[in-house]
């Protein structure tokens, strides 16, 4: 998950050169978060997963 | 000579998308109107600036080719966190110094469903330039001819994960 932000690198072109000179500030963004019903189903999934691994290990 | 650059800087007024529910695009001309739609997102809001970078009494601080800020990570040639009153009315930029690559922004944890930020370049040759946001691979073209960084604006906003 990643984004760019280009200037196209036109400082200085005149002389030759091509830098970037990119600036930002004030950054705002929204993350995404875990529903529930996700949580749950993990947590399903993990006890299940490690009730299989106990009835491997365990002798019969 | 650089401080020369620095008191020309040209901030883009960027229109960056927001996606809307059939997985489109929307554009924002102004932070407000981003924030309005912003609320319409699930998700976790936070605000990042780079003030706590600079010391008191001091106008800028040399960072390096990289900075994490809260599983936020930019990178560049070399990033300088600046507050000079030349570049920016108010707050503190962080700015790719002589890159020979564009600024990269990548999230090393959850998903982020929506971005959104004052973008700006030093442009002392040019009265105008065009800014390229990419995203994974998708590509989205922005421009502006204002000056400043007056207006709150450009901001960027997806509902999918970037």
């Amino acid at each position: 998950m990643s984004l760019t932000f280009s200037d196209g690198g036109i400082f200085n072109a005149g002389g030759g050169f091509f830098f970037h000179e990119e600036m930002l500030k004030d950054i705002f963004l929204v993350r995404e978060v875990p529903e529930p019903a996700s949580l749950k189903i993990l947590f399903v999934g993990a006890a299940m997963f490690l009730a299989r691994l106990w009835r491997r290990k365990k002798p019969s | 000579m650089k401080a020369q650059a620095l008191r020309r800087a040209c901030f883009v007024c960027l229109f960056l998308p927001i996606a809307n529910i059939t997985g489109g695009t929307q554009t924002f001309s102004d932070r407000s109107l981003f924030l309005n739609a912003v609320k319409r997102i699930q998700g976790e809001q936070q605000a990042l600036t780079f003030d706590h970078l600079i010391p008191p009494l001091s106008w800028d601080v040399e960072i390096g080719p990289s900075l994490q800020v809260s599983n936020v990570t930019f990178a560049g040639r070399f990033l300088i966190a600046s507050r000079y009153p030349e570049i920016t009315s108010s707050g503190t930029v962080l700015y790719n110094f002589d890159g020979g690559g564009p600024l990269s922004i990548s999230f090393t944890s959850s998903a982020v469903r929506a971005f959104g930020a004052d973008w700006g370049s030093i442009v002392s040759q040019h009265a105008s330039f065009t800014a390229t946001l990419t995203l994974d691979s998708a590509s989205r073209s922005l421009f502006n001819r204002q000056r400043g960084l007056k207006r709150r604006s450009s901001v960027l906003l997806r509902t999918n994960p970037l």
